[in-house]
């Protein structure tokens, strides 16, 4: 992350208007670090996908 | 004696869609109309006509000239469980689209794990024969008949246009409609109120012994014109109108190719890497390879971009005459 980064920037930007404070951006970055680590997690837990459902969701199936 | 709601009368090409997407509209409230000038103006070809004083703005939406950013609400508009119709104001006009079409619309629900369906319907004018030049005339239905996750649906009469409209909205996944313009203006029997035609179902026009011609939306009118005029050469024709291009109908071309024993494929868009190409495999990989009696013929749209020149126009795509004399060559072995 450089001084480029919009994200910082934005962040910096919110700080400066008093939208949020640093605390509030801390707990956005936390949550969303716990998001990705949750679906990392999901994503490792779940069996692997059966090639004989390869063609599954290509259209809606016929209920 | 028929009752109101099966009454016939002859409504043209362009009639039998707006119908179509009236009776929706009325039925459904998620139903709603986008695209170019459809609304005050009524359409590039007059097909929404009136639609916006009978529904009002909000439901026959004009939209600005980009083609991307209206696929794109439409494609959200239905992700989010509305009944979207996109209208294009040129088929020609997909190439501005072709992310939210080809990447959005057609991979959704597959890359979502079946979590959304996206039930858009795009409509799109197609062909040549209007003088509209190489950007306002082409047939590129085959490039979205390549996507899987799109199906892409080619009515060739107002019955079927009207039919397969209906089908298309309630269909949860996207459907691409590929309208000739020339066929806006034809007339046919078309039924009062609701009814469907399926799609991936082609559709037997004249039953005949000697040879099968499967054509594509315009084509199937011409072709039906020039087996007319091989029945009084004692040449007998089958003509199958395939009206969807995905999914494909394979067991009506096929057991047809194993009664007539000869396949010729008819299409306006330039032939090679086409339909007719497919159609021409498809058989060639079936049971009925084996009753084949001659070489299968394409007839499809010549290498070229459509020339603005009417007569320079005409030759670009097969006429009534081209499809009698290819249609009589194969019979008679005559090549």
């Amino acid at each position: 992350m450089n001084e480029r980064d919009p994200i910082r920037r934005f962040e910096a930007e919110l700080v400066e208007f008093g939208i949020v404070d640093r605390a509030g951006i801390d707990a956005i970055r936390d949550s969303v670090r716990a998001e990705i680590a949750e679906a990392i997690a999901f994503a490792k837990e779940s069996p692997a996908p059966e090639i004989a459902n390869l063609e599954r969701y290509v259209y809606t199936e016929p209920a | 004696m028929m009752d109101a709601a099966t009454a016939v009368r002859e409504l043209s090409y362009a009639q039998a869609i707006q119908e179509a997407m009236a009776l929706a509209m009325e039925a459904d409230e998620r139903v709603f109309l986008m695209g170019e000038d459809i609304g005050v103006y009524g359409g590039a070809f007059q097909v929404t006509g009136d639609l916006v004083e009978r529904f009002g703005p909000e439901r026959v939406m004009d939209t600005p000239i980009s083609e991307l950013g209206g696929a794109g609400v439409a494609v959200g508009a239905a992700v989010t469980g509305l009944r979207p119709i996109f209208e294009f104001q040129f088929s020609d006009f997909a190439a501005l689209a072709m992310e939210q079409i080809v990447n959005q619309a057609a991979k959704m629900r597959y890359m979502l794990g079946g979590a959304v369906s996206v039930p858009v319907v795009m409509r799109f004018p197609a062909g040549s024969g209007t003088g509209a030049a190489a950007q306002h005339s082409q047939s590129l239905e085959a490039w979205l008949g390549h996507v899987p996750g799109l199906k892409v649906i080619q009515p060739a009469t107002p019955h079927d246009a009207k039919g397969m409209l209906l089908a298309a909205i309630e269909d949860p996944d996207p459907v691409m409609i590929f309208e000739h313009k020339l066929l806006y203006k034809m007339k046919g029997a078309v039924p009062e109120g609701r009814y469907t035609v399926p799609i991936g179902k082609a559709e037997v026009r004249r039953q005949g012994r000697d040879l099968t011609i499967v054509a594509t939306s315009i084509m199937v009118h011409k072709s039906l014109e020039a087996a007319q005029m091989l029945a009084a050469e004692g040449i007998d024709v089958e003509v199958i109108d395939l009206r969807t291009v995905r999914p494909m109908d394979r067991e009506t071309v096929i057991a047809s190719v194993c009664k007539t024993s000869r396949l010729m494929c008819v299409y306006e868009a330039v032939k090679t890497l086409g339909i007719g190409a497919e159609v021409s495999a498809m058989v060639a990989e079936s049971e009925a390879f084996d009753f084949l009696d001659a070489p299968i013929v394409r007839l499809g749209g010549a290498e070229t971009p459509i020339p603005y020149n009417p007569d320079l126009e005409k030759a670009t795509v097969p006429q009534v005459g081209d499809i009698v004399a290819a249609a009589r060559a194969l019979v008679t072995g005559a090549r």
